[in-house]
């Protein structure tokens, strides 16, 4: 396909669209793999689940040595976030978190994906998921 | 008839406290503005508005015929926001989208063409209204300009509609005032002039138009200042709902989101009027809240007001910046 490479995950971008694998369940997000990436089956069928808004913190690094236009401190983590229908297995996503303060975060942190600005291509923004803690936590 | 099916409000989490902006240039500043976070933007904002307000109606996603979108202060020439917003929504390619601009009355401009396209094709309808006004450092009303998001969803009718949109009037003076060229910081004019001779009458005759009568509870304003918006409500002698002391002026976005927050807190059976002022003339509709509206999932704009956290006055220059294609460098 020609066009930049985010047209491509573009739906999974939006969406919150993951995919299940039908031989062993493992859920992959955001790419929609050959292969899968647990149980090997190649060529794998995979079926869309959506994914639901909220999901755990796994476990985060915090990014502290950025390019100046990006703020700092960035924490960065691993998410489960379950399917949304209840079902299955949780997909495991890497996100940013935007709004949060380092000690709002620890593992098990309840999160919610939040459509923000992953970055901008010169000008044009590039929206898709990062994660925050829920915003009733502020209060 | 057409019912608001569902109605959400987005405010961001920040806020800049107006005494602050005083404390830089001198002057008094009561009350906050809000402000986007670095990573918000037109799209974002106007998604949140829209999830929520689907989620809280019976419209499914593909089922939504036209996405109609207001804003005065998106940056792009050529993007536009209805069609990102009715792709990420989920609409089926089929959905009609509409982008309104160039006008505060742009919200109204949607939100009365979305309620003719849902009376003409009998099919759900989404609105919603964006704005991240663009300031100027040291600019007189650098500390009231705000930014926020608001959608409603439009049908012909719903078992448990939140609201009803009871009728519509307009009044299409032509007058102009206030104006803002591309680049430029807005240019208020004379805002005495401007109450006396472009709000009063534009407001009158548009609450006429809706046969608003007397018997109003709410009144909901938007217009591009306290005391402007204050003159718009005169014809009612209704109870003013208004996120202006938490907001500010969120362009086209206050008549969405002050609608939005007054049918949340109003209760079942309560009459709201809503009038927009802008560019050209005035707006004006009643809705009266139902039912569905005493519970509603996700946060209102009343608990979005309480969720914040201020920026110094640098940040608030900062996170504002990039939207100085159609307002001005903040530098
Ligand atoms: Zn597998």
């Amino acid at each position: 396909m020609s066009g930049p490479r985010y047209h491509r995950t573009r739906e999974q971008d939006q969406r919150l669209v993951a995919f299940e694998c039908q031989s062993c369940g493992y859920v992959s997000f955001p790419d929609e793999k050959q292969t899968c990436k647990r149980c090997g089956d190649a060529p794998a069928t995979f079926e869309e689940v959506q994914l639901a808004e909220r999901g755990e913190i796994k476990t985060f690094v915090v990014q502290e040595y950025l390019p100046d236009d990006i703020e700092v401190p960035q924490p960065l983590a691993i998410v489960d976030l379950p399917q949304a229908d209840g079902s299955g297995e949780s997909a495991r996503v890497y996100g940013l978190l935007t709004e949060t303060e380092l000690d709002e975060l620890s593992v098990g942190t309840e999160v919610e994906a939040r459509f923000r600005e992953l970055f901008d291509d010169g000008e044009r923004p590039i929206n898709s998921f990062k994660f925050s803690v829920p915003r009733e936590v502020k209060r | 008839m057409v019912v608001i099916d569902g109605a959400g409000g987005y405010v961001p989490l920040y806020r800049i406290d107006r005494s602050d902006v005083a404390d830089q240039h001198g002057g008094r500043g009561r009350g906050e503005s809000a402000v986007p976070a670095r990573d918000e933007n037109h799209v974002t904002m106007a998604s949140e508005a829209v999830s929520t307000a689907l989620g809280r109606s019976t419209t499914a996603a593909e089922d939504v015929a036209a996405v109609f979108t207001a804003s005065i202060s998106d940056q792009f020439a050529e993007h536009g926001i209805a069609a990102q917003l009715a792709y990420r929504a989920g609409t089926s390619t089929d959905v009609r989208t509409g982008d309104f601009q160039a006008s505060g009355r742009a919200a109204a401009d949607a939100l009365a063409t979305a309620r003719e396209y849902v009376r003409a094709t009998d099919e759900p309808a989404v609105v919603a209204a964006v704005d991240v006004m663009p300031v100027e450092s040291g600019g007189d009303d650098e500390s009231t300009m705000g930014t926020g998001a608001g959608a409603l969803v439009l049908r012909p009718d719903s078992d448990t509609p939140v609201a009803t949109l009871e009728s519509v009037g307009q009044a299409t003076t032509g007058f102009l005032e206030r104006h803002r060229e591309h680049g430029e910081s807005a240019t208020a004019g004379d805002a005495r002039f401007e109450r006396r001779h472009g709000v009063a009458p534009a407001a009158s005759t548009a609450f006429d138009r809706a046969d608003a009568g007397g018997e109003l509870e709410y009144g909901v304003a938007s217009a591009p200042g306290f005391r402007l918006a204050r003159t718009a409500l005169e014809p009612i002698d209704a109870e003013r709902v208004s996120t202006f002391n938490q907001v500010g002026y969120a362009g086209t976005a206050t008549l969405l989101l002050d609608l939005c927050h007054a049918i949340e807190s109003a209760d079942p059976g309560a009459t709201i009027g809503a009038v927009a002022y802008g560019q050209g003339g005035a707006d004006a509709f009643v809705v009266s809240v139902d039912d569905a509206a005493d519970d509603l999932d996700g946060l209102t704009v009343a608990e979005q007001l309480e969720a914040k956290e201020y920026v110094s006055y640098a940040k608030h220059l900062e996170y504002r910046e990039r939207y100085d294609y159609e307002g001005v460098p903040n530098a």
